[in-house]
């Protein structure tokens, strides 16, 4: 009896009654947790969260009368402690970012076996608001890499002088380099934005996010 | 109301209030008879033609033939009433064919003759005759006028089906043409007739031509002349001023070298929209003659061009719902199924109790989640597109590294974008031909690394996906060249007029590794103005 305290139980969400009965057998045959309910829809995944108050919720992504993701935000309005795992069968990185961004506390993809999604219902009940997933660091790198034209760190700089006004002498100077090595930079740059002339390259690297407005 | 029925009451109802008028105009008591007794008939023919479903020309034929009775037995007092003998006649003229109409026109004879031949009226046979006859033929001829109109209301059902016949022919065209895929209606080769003609009009020009796309982006579908794609920018007031006055706009450039020391933008115009611009750049104004012809040249050419981008559309856009059709039905369909069979399997991995059956039973499961990973990238493939604002860098950025670190293979990508964007069309086309390169780099070469080269200066543009992998020499030739999407590839890049070249990655055709080239456009047009040679 002592142990009842530590039995957490969970909601299942997912349109497919296969995944959610192989889920089920996954969390019973797990000592720690017990399925309270299951649904089938973003509505049905509200109404049984408020009826049932799992600890811990593990969503698709797709489902019939919404996303997953829409079922984490309405949760995490007002359940701060609840723990949710997002599961999905979609591969991009929106997805994984989706989940971050609606408040979920960890993300699992259905390749993965059923043992995951227990190991990650588990850290969702432990630290609902963090956020784990298998390739978190992968889809950082992915997003954080430019995609746009990259200029060189010499390059992003006569950029910023070239934005605030200055001559190909004023530039060479500031930088104590030679005026041709400064022109050569400044063509450089306009070559790789494709720009013909000053304020083209400037308004180009503004767009591409190459240069901020509130630049110095 | 039906529309007869409107009909019917209609000139029923004109008619009787003619006579009734004439009637009361008169103060003569057969009339009266007559007319009330008409206004019967009719009412009891209206109702009748409402709610039952007997035919309208039984109806008109008995209307007319008790009508016939009442008036000449009321004759020759009800004279004025005749004229509603023309009623059931001209209705079953309207209504239907020439045949009705001499049939109800019958029958009122018919109905007049009885009770003229039995004298039941106070005139004799030959004054009822003479008075009856001239209306009785009157209202054959309305009976004919009204079969005549009839038809003529009948007739844009007949050119319905005309024009349905002309859209099937044009479309069975349309499939014809899309089968031969960019004949005739190649948005590239049309814009090199447009430049062409500019070039013979304004002298010796510097031109380009740009279309708009999605989002508002003017991409260029062709240069012409020395330079032209570093210096004509579809940007600057006089592109404004033509694109929105819909008329060439020209004026000097000033800082133009003499021999492009004037600048023309010259509208594309499909109707009353604008499709594009072309601009050019010559050593002195156009002359208004000359600019007036090549005007309409262009318009006749930008009404073909703008066909061709809208086919172009449709295609790429019954294309791209497909896919996601594929998409939502393999993530609905197998692959959950085969995700839940991986679930299974891990019930019964937990619940082995024998080591060599645990085991076996992990070797299934890991190949089961190998399946399911491969539907997922699969699925990723079938949904990943080009975002209007973002365009085809990233988009194949993001897709390479994705499925890059899904797969282990390590990916090497440069990127040389230039801002100006290739059409909605060729991007995904480029996409989807890059994509089919690294699934089967992926799939069936072992390869470790993969290498992309993407560089874009619309309207040319270059990618290349090399591999390490164990080469395509057999696969050219084996057997089963054909799975393996080269077919595929080839029909993409005809499409879009894009050569395609697959090869080693050594220059020993039978050396390891798969090079694999796409190029749609004219690289030399991409020159930069020192032939490259900046350092």
């Amino acid at each position: 009896m002592e142990d009842r305290q530590q039995v957490l139980s969970v909601l299942l969400v997912d349109d497919h009654e296969l995944i959610r009965q192989g889920l089920a057998r996954a969390f019973e045959r797990t000592p720690d947790f017990t399925v309270a309910g299951e649904a089938g829809s973003v509505a049905d995944g509200v109404s049984l969260a408020g009826q049932l108050r799992p600890d811990v919720v593990v969503t698709d992504v797709r489902l019939p009368d919404g996303t997953g993701l829409d079922l984490v935000r309405r949760l995490r309005s007002d359940k701060p402690e609840l723990g949710i795992v997002v599961l999905t069968m979609y591969a991009g990185d929106e997805q994984l970012f989706g989940a971050l961004e609606a408040g979920a506390s960890a993300f699992v993809s259905k390749d993965s076996p059923s043992d995951d999604v227990v190991a990650a219902a588990r850290h969702a009940s432990v630290s609902p608001r963090s956020f784990a997933a298998a390739d978190l660091a992968d889809a950082m790198r992915r997003r954080l890499s430019p995609t746009g034209p990259q200029l060189s760190p010499r390059e992003s700089e006569v950029l910023v002088l070239l934005a605030d006004g200055l001559g190909v002498a004023a530039i060479a100077r500031q930088l104590f380099v030679s005026e041709s090595t400064a022109k050569t930079h400044i063509s450089k740059i306009y070559e790789k934005l494709g720009a013909a002339n000053r304020a083209q390259a400037i308004s180009i690297a503004m767009r591409s996010g190459l240069l901020r407005s509130d630049a110095p | 109301m039906t529309q007869s029925d409107r009909l019917g009451l209609a000139a029923r109802a004109f008619f009787l209030a003619t006579v009734l008028g004439l009637a009361l105009a008169f103060r003569e008591p057969a009339a009266l008879q007559g007319t009330v007794l008409v206004i019967g008939i009719g009412a009891v023919a209206m109702i009748v033609a409402h709610f039952s479903v007997i035919n309208q020309r039984w109806i008109l034929l008995v209307e007319g033939f008790f009508a016939a009775l009442a008036i000449s037995v009321t004759l020759p007092g009800s004279e004025m009433v005749l004229p509603y003998l023309v009623v059931p006649v001209l209705l079953a003229g309207i209504g239907g064919a020439v045949r009705d109409v001499e049939l109800v026109a019958g029958f009122e004879v018919v109905g007049l003759a009885i009770v003229l031949a039995l004298g039941g009226g106070a005139e004799s046979t030959a004054a009822g005759l003479e008075l009856a006859a001239p209306w009785a033929v009157a209202s054959l001829g309305a009976g004919f006028v009204g079969a005549w109109f009839g038809q003529l209301r009948g007739a844009p059902s007949r050119v319905d089906g005309a024009s349905y016949e002309s859209a099937r022919r044009l479309l069975s065209q349309l499939r014809t043409v899309a089968r031969r895929l960019s004949s005739g209606l190649d948005p590239v080769s049309l814009a090199e007739q447009a430049l062409t003609a500019v070039h013979e009009q304004l002298g010796d020009a510097r031109s380009a031509l740009f279309v708009r796309t999605e989002g508002g982006v003017l991409s260029p579908l062709g240069y012409h002349g020395y330079d032209a794609k570093q210096t004509l920018l579809p940007s600057g007031h006089l592109v404004e001023r033509c694109w929105s006055e819909m008329r060439p706009a020209h004026g000097p450039q000033p800082h133009g070298r003499a021999e492009t020391r004037w600048r023309t933008v010259l509208p594309l115009r499909s109707g009353t929209r604008m499709i594009g611009v072309v601009i050019a750049d010559a050593p002195e104004a156009p002359q208004p003659g000359a600019l007036d012809s090549l005007l309409r040249e262009l318009d006749e050419q930008a009404l073909r061009l703008d066909t061709a981008l809208v086919f172009d559309e449709v295609r790429s856009l019954a294309t791209l719902e497909e896919r996601q059709r594929v998409a939502r039905e393999i993530h609905d369909g197998v692959a959950q199924e085969v995700a839940s069979l991986g679930y299974a399997l891990d019930e019964l991995v937990a619940t082995a109790t024998d080591d060599k059956r645990r085991q076996q039973l992990t070797d299934v499961r890991s190949e089961v989640s190998r399946v399911v990973s491969e539907l997922r990238l699969s699925i990723f493939d079938l949904r990943s597109e080009i975002s209007p604002a973002a365009g085809l860098g990233s988009a194949l950025s993001n897709y390479i590294r994705t499925v890059g670190s899904r797969s282990g293979l390590t990916v090497h990508l440069t990127l040389d974008e230039s801002p100006t964007r290739l059409r909605t069309e060729v991007e995904t086309e480029l996409l989807r031909i890059a994509q089919e390169a690294v699934t089967n780099a992926r799939k069936h070469s072992g390869a470790e690394n993969l290498w992309v080269d993407c560089r874009i200066r619309p309207p040319f543009a270059r990618i290349t996906v090399q591999d390490d992998g164990t080469g395509l020499a057999d696969v050219l030739t084996g057997p089963r060249a054909d799975s393996y999407g080269l077919h595929i590839m080839r029909e993409r890049a005809e499409r879009i007029n894009a050569t395609l070249d697959i090869g080693s990655r050594d220059k020993n055709p039978s050396g390891r590794g798969t090079r694999v080239t796409v190029t749609v456009g004219d690289e030399s047009s991409s020159l930069t103005p020192n032939g490259g040679a900046r350092v």
